[in-house]
């Protein structure tokens, strides 16, 4: 499950900032399966803020005042293990104690003034991510891989798993072929 | 910007001071628009662009308040935080004596209106002189021949529209031109700035077919999103509910001018010039808006949004039997993105396709695409093996299939290129993560031989290690420097493996395709 919370705090009425979040959590909602994908406000208490069908937008609350990181704490923490946490923030009201061993996190930097060495060490369960690598780090989340450990050897079940592009052609240099480059 | 300006009064012999004393000398006119013109210096890296006081008279601004506040806009757009390295002219010093400013370029570039679209003024003379190449595919030649037998030099040609698409370096090169463009935007969008008035005259490539280096001008109306400032469009890109005035710009309304920028160069077809607008005074618009919409121009309806895209799948109201057939130019991932934005999201903007997925979308098409040797076409491989234009069978081509980690039910990335010159780069894209700002930036380097390929990394600080079945029992062993391949090594099973720290790729080796 991907649950994606818009930091609601004052700090995120800076220009530019709020409809920067807004658009990147409508890529979010684009890119992940409707069904997998809860969205959420965050201030002193979190919101439910998912559109019920997908003929409508996500609503546009107003940033004010302060948000409550006991309250973030919590709801993470009560989410089932394994999620994966996308957090659209600028980072001031963000920190470490957040973060719990059960999921994966994403901070999506959101605003110029982000500075991600200001509330963070390098943790195994957190990426950083600035709006450029959205993209790739949307497809890493969705074709997670069992490992990224390098192989030693070949498997024999690569060999076996024909591309899609030598299953629609035919490779005319068959091995032993005589070469007539 | 679109379009070149005669008119406009500029002495050119003296010269531009700007802001840090320096003097620029115009030289030749590179675009214009209902904003501004933008003129070379004599220094090939230097432009300079000169505001107009209206879009219909097309003066250069005179009246000093109207200067003042224009080069104070122009100064604002210095403090944006822009992406490093952004491919975009900004401002770099305004003008003391004229409202403009002067932004720094690269040379030998020309606006895509130019390259890709023939806004069916077609040169015929030139044409016709091209259409007589040796290069030229056979089945133009003869559907020109067909043509002319009847217009007899009159009218519309659409075999020297499609020999334009050709020569213009075909769907391959547009569909990369277009994923270019849609990286800068992107880059933009990720900063929350906006570039309000999106259209062919604003971006630029590199004028020689065998590159396709894009830069973009105009960068005057960026602003944050959500900011209040002009809403300019360039008529048929403006998004619909910018040119009712009832909204913003914003990057929903960039997404609709590119979509309908990338549908007409791809496609020649405007998404919205269907039935409806050739038969406009058939239609009954009443049920389109309770005003008197019968006093508006069919192109008025169209920037308003009363026309269905031409391939809406759920409105089939403004179809169109014009244009390249979609199957030839556009993947299935990129119908969808159509669909989403000028379909769906025509009214209702926020269903739009975010600029985000369309770079990689168009990058991934054009990676898919292959050269034919007999008729210079560019065209999506599929199970047809054979070249969808004049059916001859596909060249010998390098195939390469990336995967996620070692999971290879699904490819991260496929690339797939002719061998039909000695050499070949693969983008960074095949084989690392999608990056707006490198997705085009060389990562190996693949030379044909007589034996088979050989294989170059291009940056030693990426960790590629590489295995074939029938070497050293399959084992793994870094890449450095050239490795050679032969034929009998990729056919038996050829793999490397790019190692990242959380983003590492296997990826197959392949060779497809005729030897030619």
């Amino acid at each position: 499950m991907h649950h994606v919370i818009l930091d609601g705090s004052g700090s995120m009425t800076g220009p530019g900032k709020k409809t920067l979040q807004h658009n990147v959590a409508r890529f979010l909602r684009q890119s992940f399966e409707p069904k997998s994908t809860q969205i959420w406000h965050w201030h002193e208490q979190m919101y439910n803020i998912t559109p019920k069908n997908i003929s409508e937008d996500i609503p546009f609350l107003s940033n004010k005042g302060k948000t409550n990181i006991e309250c973030l704490a919590e709801f993470t923490d009560s989410l089932p293990t394994g999620s994966n946490v996308l957090i659209l923030s600028d980072g001031f009201a963000l920190s470490e104690s957040l973060l719990s061993v059960k999921h994966q996190y994403y901070w999506i930097m959101i605003g110029a003034d982000s500075n991600p060495s200001q509330n963070f060490t390098k943790k195994d369960n957190l990426t950083i991510v600035h709006p450029e690598s959205l993209f790739s780090v949307v497809q890493l989340i969705i074709n997670t891989p069992d490992t990224f450990d390098r192989p030693l050897v070949i498997n024999p079940m690569w060999l076996n798993k024909v591309s899609n592009t030598s299953d629609s052609i035919n490779v005319m240099n068959e091995v032993g072929e005589e070469d007539e480059w | 910007m679109s379009g070149k300006n005669d008119e406009v009064d500029i002495e050119k012999s003296s010269p531009f001071i700007d802001e840090y004393f320096q003097k620029h000398y115009l030289e030749g006119e590179l675009s214009s628009g209902g904003q501004g013109v933008v003129y070379r210096t004599q220094d090939p890296e230097l432009l300079i662009k000169l505001s107009f006081s209206s879009a219909t008279t097309k003066e250069l601004v005179t009246d000093k308040s109207q200067k003042k506040q224009l080069l104070d806009k122009f100064m604002r757009i210095g403090f944006l935080p822009m992406p490093e390295n952004i491919r975009l002219a900004i401002p770099v010093a305004n003008l003391t004596d004229h409202a403009g400013y002067v932004m720094r370029f690269v040379t030998d570039m020309q606006e895509f209106t130019d390259q890709f679209i023939q806004n069916g003024k077609q040169n015929k003379k030139t044409l016709v002189d091209l259409s007589t190449d040796s290069d030229v595919p056979e089945f133009i030649k003869t559907w020109f021949e067909d043509e002319h037998k009847v217009k007899q030099g009159k009218g519309f040609y659409e075999s020297l529209n499609i020999l334009h698409y050709a020569k213009s370096g075909g769907t391959r090169r547009r569909l990369m031109a277009l994923s270019e463009c849609a990286s800068i935007l992107a880059r933009l969008h990720s900063i929350g700035i906006i570039y309000v008035d999106l259209s062919p005259g604003n971006v630029f490539i590199s004028e020689l077919v065998e590159y396709q280096h894009v830069w973009m001008i105009d960068a005057d109306n960026l602003r944050l999103d959500g900011s209040k400032g002009d809403n300019y469009y360039t008529p048929g890109y403006g998004a619909p509910e910018v040119v009712k005035g009832i909204a913003q710009a914003s990057q929903l309304s960039d997404c609709h001018a590119f979509s309908v920028m990338a549908f007409y160069i791809l496609t020649v077809l405007k998404p919205f010039n269907g039935e409806k607008y050739h038969n406009d005074d058939e239609v009954d618009w009443a049920d389109q808006d309770e005003n008197q919409n019968d006093a508006l121009t069919v192109e008025e309806k169209i920037n308003r949004g009363f026309f269905s895209f031409v391939d809406d799948c759920n409105d089939d109201s403004n179809r169109s039997k014009n244009g390249l057939p979609r199957d030839l130019v556009v993947t299935g991932e990129l119908k969808e993105l159509f669909q989403q934005t000028l379909g769906n999201g025509r009214l209702s903007p926020f269903q739009r396709a975010n600029i985000h997925h369309f770079s990689p979308a168009l990058a991934k098409a054009a990676d898919i695409s292959v050269l034919c040797p007999c008729c210079n076409m560019t065209y999506f491989i599929d199970e047809l093996k054979q070249c969808s234009y004049c059916d001859s069978p596909m060249p010998l081509s390098i195939s390469l299939s990336s995967y996620y980690g070692t999971n290879i039910d699904k490819p991260a990335w496929q690339f797939i290129h002719e061998l039909t010159t000695n050499e070949c780069e693969v983008p960074q894209r095949v084989i690392k993560p999608f990056s707006l700002q490198y997705q085009s930036s060389a990562a190996l380097k693949i030379q044909k031989n007589q034996e088979g390929i050989t294989l170059v990394a291009i940056h030693e600080n990426l960790k590629i290690y590489w295995a074939a079945k029938t070497y050293d029992s399959g084992r793994f062993s870094r890449l450095a420097g050239q490795l050679h391949l032969s034929h009998e090594m990729i056919a038996a099973g050829t793999f490397l493996y790019v190692e990242d720290e959380k983003y590492s790729r296997l990826v197959r080796l392949e060779l497809v395709g005729e030897l030619s």
